[in-house]
């Protein structure tokens, strides 16, 4: 393979996973518990920002860039810092937003936030260096490895496939538990929840957490590989086009959401790609948000619970003899 | 004090901009139920259609007339082409959202291809100044306030004292029993597209005067002020709309005076994020907790 194609290959991967972990948490937040959450991007993006500042090291006074804190911190622990730093954002917004509003009125609201946090990133150019954002952010042991830039780049597409597979047990247990069913109870009726002694507040409350922590830890590591984040990586169209792969692949279900993520954000998106130029610059890219548009009422129209349904969960009887 | 008074001034004229817009808004959602984020658009095309009438010399009143006539024909093809089919399928309350944040997308994409992404300005002639206790209007904004307070009086009007206004409110508050009660619901569903549209229309075209310069993401932009402005209010009360706006236009341009002008909507937000923290049904709440937006 060729080095341009090798790196393309491993962007796609990283990519790829990166979105399979932000739809998973997305799918334990919309799917399983029935939130739909709005300003799911900003969680993303919290969880970027944190490894970024944790890595770049102080702001120089005079330097080109400005944030409010940056230190130099080894290895793991941006990544965990940005997975923590999810689920703070989450205990924030959630404490405000979650079980005491009608759920689409609490969507228009996690919308509104979702603005507000863009317009405050924007215009306090002191807290995250505003519009233009935060770049040359160094990858994690980049120094430490003998390898070269490609073989560096395959490794961390290989680490973070490996992350997958550790969010999808993280999901895939949560789902298939105890907690698992309180939420999707939750989802169902919040009334008759309640009535068995499970507070709704609570659980939607903790899958709000946990979908925010994983959110966060996408976040980190694609800023890591990435090496910048501004405003335009996580505008609330991100957060929508998320929403189509997960409603698309089957909400509840991981595996769909998996099958979602390979023909939304990814085959999609990626497509888009390789046509021509045709009109003026943008109108490619604005002729596919119109598609993801048209995706989005189509499935919702003729097939709402996904291309992979949820498995409904059967309870064998139990028979006397 | 002069400052003050100046950006009191200049918050009346943001308070009119937003209040037509967001009484369309909250009155589609206190009697078809539904929030349609598709508006913002909606009110985006209007502007852009009221722009090509008067590029080509058609008179302020006819333009402000045709961008009118646009939002209520796009909202009532929306309401009976797209969201209609989709709840009479009972789609819940936030598939719903969710298809009209895909209308949005839809809407918003074409018109940048159509547009080409360029900004348009808004032609027209220069204005007298007027100055009145400390603030400053020219006389197009004057026309604006005047149209507000017209539009807001005729809704008001129309609710109380008309037999379809009566058909309105009764829909609005329990659609089964209206049918049962012979009220042609489809019949008033329609008319409130009509009318929401034509509010979404006003707004438009007035916004795109006010800011002179606008594109294809103007109304979208704007949404997020005019639902700020709803929310605040109470949603679903068209007085509530008007206190909403009034209190952020003026929050926002006072703001925009004596501290910084970037962070103008940031107070409008803080607003609105308070009043969801300590009164989320708003502050004229009868609508609001009728249609259990409180869970």
């Amino acid at each position: 393979m060729t080095d341009a194609a090798q790196f393309y290959v491993t962007t796609l991967i990283v990519l790829f996973a990166v979105d399979l972990m932000a739809c998973w948490a997305l799918n334990l937040q919309f799917g399983l518990t029935g939130i739909l959450n709005f300003a799911f991007v900003v969680f993303i993006a919290v969880g970027a920002y944190t490894a970024a500042l944790l890595t770049l090291g102080p702001s120089a006074t005079g330097g080109f860039q400005e944030y409010f804190f940056g230190t130099h911190l080894p290895f793991p622990v941006p990544f965990i810092a940005g997975a923590a730093a999810g689920a703070l954002a989450s205990a924030v917004v959630g404490v405000v937003v979650l079980g005491r509003l009608r759920r689409d009125y609490q969507a228009i609201v996690m919308l509104v936030v979702s603005l507000i946090a863009t317009n405050i990133a924007i215009n306090q150019q002191s807290l995250v260096n505003g519009a233009s954002g935060l770049v040359l952010i160094p990858k994690p042991l980049e120094s430490a490895l003998p390898l070269t830039s490609l073989g560096y780049r395959w490794l961390y597409a290989g680490f973070t496939l490996l992350l997958c597979l550790l969010v999808f047990i993280v999901v895939h247990r949560i789902s298939a538990s105890p907690l698992g069913r309180s939420l999707r109870a939750c989802r169902e009726n919040e009334v008759v929840t309640a009535a068995t002694g499970k507070s709704p507040m609570r659980l939607q409350m903790t899958a709000f957490l946990v979908g925010g922590a994983l959110a966060g830890l996408s976040g980190a590591v694609l800023v890591q590989f990435l090496g910048a984040w501004g405003p335009n990586n996580w505008l609330y169209p991100t957060t929508f086009l998320y929403l189509t792969a997960v409603l698309i692949g089957g909400p509840g279900n991981n595996l769909g959401v998996l099958l979602g993520v390979a023909l939304v954000p990814t085959a999609l998106h990626e497509m888009t790609r390789y046509l021509p130029e045709f009109g003026f610059p943008g109108s490619k890219e604005a002729l596919h948000w119109v598609l993801i548009g048209l995706l989005m009422l189509v499935f919702l129209w003729f097939r709402p619970q996904g291309l992979v349904p949820e498995r409904a969960k059967h309870h064998r009887k139990q028979v006397d003899h | 004090m002069d400052s003050i008074l100046l950006a009191i001034g200049f918050g009346l004229v943001t308070a009119s901009v937003i209040s037509v817009a967001a009484l369309g808004f909250t009155f589609q959602f206190a009697v078809a139920g539904i929030f349609n984020l598709a508006y913002g658009d909606v009110m985006t095309v209007s502007a852009f259609s009221a722009y090509v009438a008067a590029a080509r010399g058609v008179e302020l009143g006819a333009s402000l007339a045709i961008g009118a006539a646009t939002g209520a024909v796009a909202l009532l093809i929306l309401q009976r082409g797209v969201f209609a089919p989709f709840a009479r399928k009972g789609t819940g309350l936030f598939g719903i959202v969710v298809v009209t944040i895909a209308v949005a997308l839809i809407v918003q994409n074409l018109m940048q291809v159509a547009t080409k992404a360029d900004y348009y300005n808004y032609p027209f002639d220069a204005q007298r100044h007027y100055r009145a206790l400390g603030m400053v209007f020219t006389d197009l904004q004057l026309k604006i306030i005047a149209l507000n307070v017209a539009i807001v009086l005729g809704l008001q009007l129309l609710l109380k004292k008309t037999k379809l206004g009566k058909a309105i409110r009764a829909t609005s508050a329990n659609p089964e029993l209206a049918r049962n009660c012979g009220i042609r619901t489809g019949r008033v569903a329609d008319v409130t597209s009509v009318i929401a549209g034509i509010l979404c229309g006003f707004g438009g075209v007035i916004l795109a005067i006010n800011i002179v310069t606008f594109n294809f993401t103007t109304g979208a932009e704007f949404l997020v002020l005019l639902i700020s402005a709803a929310v605040l209010g109470g949603i679903g009360h068209p007085v509530g709309a008007v206190v909403g706006a009034v209190i952020i236009g003026i929050a926002s341009e006072m703001t925009a005076t004596l501290v910084d002008p970037s962070y103008n909507l940031t107070v409008a937000f803080l607003f609105l994020g308070l009043v969801l923290l300590f009164r989320p049904q708003g502050i004229f709440s009868d609508i609001a907790e009728r249609k259990n937006v409180i869970a």
